[in-house]
């Protein structure tokens, strides 16, 4: 295995703070400003934040209605024509990008970049999901030549890895650390758990194409009704949550809220896609729109949120925004 | 020249000039007693003398000739020998069972909802794709055509056995996902890689952005099987050229991700090998 570190420049860093300094007074300032002013549309500032000793630059947003829904922390541009099988952000706030040239890359602010190859003389895998787990280690799903998937941990501070048998081979993860329990969608489409080094089969009646986990609920999208259960985990039930729904999950903002984004058809001859949407869904049906653009892929842990969007060339980038709390 | 047909207990207009490779409009224009005096054109006598204009796929054929030539565009499609077919269905879906079939199965769809803007796109791109839908019936291959695939038949074609190839038009998302008629989202992940056709040669998503997730697609495809997908958008003549099989040139370009030397018919080809 290969490690290659692009590190943050101390320089950046100093800028970083003064900016810190100078925004920290103007921010409260401008955001009174045009919440007066009621503004129809949207204002954005240079800001930087502190996460967990993280620095992170980029843009205060301020939607229509004058709600702060979330900062922008930072973008990165992934290598030309690439697009990550799945993202995934730690409780840090560092992303991690699973793409297809065997390898797991993670995007650290300001603008660290870490690739790791997982390439060996013998044995080419394809990275197809990336889990955190904990302690510096990470779930991934790797599949071999022959198309076959396996689960692997990956200790990245010394790049060991070692693979773990199921009895199903893995397609989709998620990972509760509060419980150490790994559920998966297998490539049979059944739901399966993974604890205590034991595989359970959860329920392989029926077939299942999305997965989502809290610390309390699970929640599982039906393949062929795509219907959206959901259960609580500490007794598991299964209750029909919205139908028919042809939305990708992106994560819980609490239990009872669910962010989803709807992607949006890309017609033959239109030159630009529509934009997708960004949305918090609750129990009750209610919408609210947080977010819109060229989004194809949406993950939310915490309180952040990260989003790959694909600019005009087909360029792949990857951002990352600190959701703010009520 | 045209040939004269003596109708039979259970024909139907439509299947006759299915059978014979022309259509209703033809058949009527050429027989005018079958609309006159109001009749009904679903009304066939048996023992009634119909005349079947010249098709075009057998406009010099002698009837004793075992072998067809098929010329569509710049390439050519040989088949063995004179295979005849069956044509049935309901709605929107037609099967093409030959008489002597080589056992595979090839699916072709059109994934567009039901809008009036796309129906005129699905228009645009019929006619092609039905020249290689009955060439292939020639062929030998069973042919599933719908021109209303939901995401149920795509997920079905995956899992056939005979399944041998999968040709799909339609909308796209940017992310490689596709849009079924029915509306709703095909992912590979909806693909069970436990029940797919090992047979599968290949895949064929001609839909904007399907390209993008390239990597996803073959992963949920078995590995004899060929991807393809438009990576960006397209526009109907691209996709047009891409049926036909007719010299594509610069044009192909535009599709980012298309094999540059192989249109459809190629891959037809590759599903045909033993």
């Amino acid at each position: 295995m290969l490690i290659r570190n692009n590190s943050s420049s101390r320089i950046f860093i100093i800028i970083s703070n003064i900016y810190l300094c100078i925004l920290s007074c103007l921010r409260d300032a401008t955001k009174v400003l045009f919440t007066k002013q009621a503004l129809s549309c949207l204002y954005i500032c240079l800001l930087v934040v502190y996460v967990h000793k993280n620095i992170y630059a980029g843009f205060f947003l301020n939607l229509k209605n004058g709600e702060e829904k979330m900062i922008h922390c930072a973008s990165w541009n992934l290598a030309k024509d690439t697009l990550p099988n799945n993202i995934t952000i730690s409780v840090s706030g560092e992303v991690w990008v699973a793409e297809s040239e065997s390898s797991v890359i993670q995007l650290s602010p300001p603008d660290q970049k870490i690739q790791i190859e997982l390439k060996s003389k013998y044995d080419k895998y394809e990275v197809i999901f990336v889990e955190p787990k904990n302690n510096n280690r990470l779930w991934l799903i790797l599949t071999d030549e022959n198309g076959v998937n396996r689960l692997a941990i990956l200790n990245i501070e010394n790049n060991d890895m070692h693979f773990i048998d199921l009895t199903k081979e893995p397609s989709q993860l998620g990972w509760i650390e509060k419980r150490k329990e790994l559920w998966y969608i297998a490539t049979d489409l059944s739901l399966n758990l993974y604890k205590n080094e034991k595989n359970l089969i959860i329920d392989d009646s029926a077939k299942f194409n999305s997965l989502l986990v809290s610390d309390n609920y699970i929640i599982r999208r039906n393949s062929q009704s795509m219907e959206i259960e959901v259960s609580s985990l500490e007794n598991i039930k299964w209750k029909r949550y919205l139908k028919e729904f042809n939305d990708k999950l992106v994560g819980f903002v609490d239990n009872n809220v669910l962010l989803m984004l709807k992607l949006q058809v890309w017609k033959k001859g239109l030159i630009k896609p529509p934009d997708s949407i960004i949305f918090s869904k609750t129990m009750n049906g209610l919408e609210k729109e947080l977010l819109r653009g060229q989004i194809v892929m949406a993950v939310k842990k915490g309180a952040f949120l990260s989003t790959v969007t694909l600019d005009k060339a087909g360029k792949c980038i990857v951002n990352l925004y600190k959701l703010k709390q009520n | 020249m045209e040939e004269l047909y003596t109708t039979q207990k259970g024909d139907t207009l439509f299947a006759i000039a299915q059978n014979h490779n022309v259509t209703i409009g033809e058949l009527v224009n050429i027989n005018p007693k079958l609309t006159t005096n109001g009749r009904n054109i679903d009304l066939i006598y048996s023992g009634e003398i119909i005349k079947i204009p010249n098709s075009i796929f057998s406009p010099t054929l002698n009837p004793l000739e075992p072998k067809i030539n098929c010329n569509i565009g710049s390439k050519t499609i040989k088949a063995k020998k004179k295979l005849k077919f069956s044509v049935e269905g309901k709605g929107e879906q037609k099967i093409y069972k030959p008489k002597n079939p080589n056992g595979k199965t090839l699916y072709f769809y059109f994934g567009y909802t039901g809008s009036e803007e796309d129906k005129k796109m699905r228009k645009k791109e019929e006619d092609n794709l039905e020249d290689i839908v009955l060439a292939s019936a020639y062929r030998g291959f069973k042919v599933v055509y719908d021109k209303a695939g939901t995401k149920k038949e795509f997920l079905e074609a995956i899992n056939d056995s005979d399944s041998y190839g999968i040709y799909w038009s339609g909308h796209g998302y940017m992310n490689g996902d596709i849009q079924s008629t029915d509306g709703k989202v095909i992912s590979p992940s909806d693909i069970d890689k436990t029940k797919r056709s090992s047979n599968l040669k290949f895949l064929i998503l001609a839909a904007c952005g399907s390209g993008k997730a390239a990597s996803k697609w073959k992963k949920a495809l078995p590995n004899s099987a060929l991807f393809e997908g438009w990576k960006n958008t397209t526009n109907i003549s691209e996709t047009n050229d891409f049926t036909s099989t007719a010299f594509i040139g610069d044009s192909l370009i535009s599709h980012k991700g298309m094999t540059p030397d192989k249109e459809l018919i190629d891959y037809i080809n590759y599903a045909d090998k033993k």
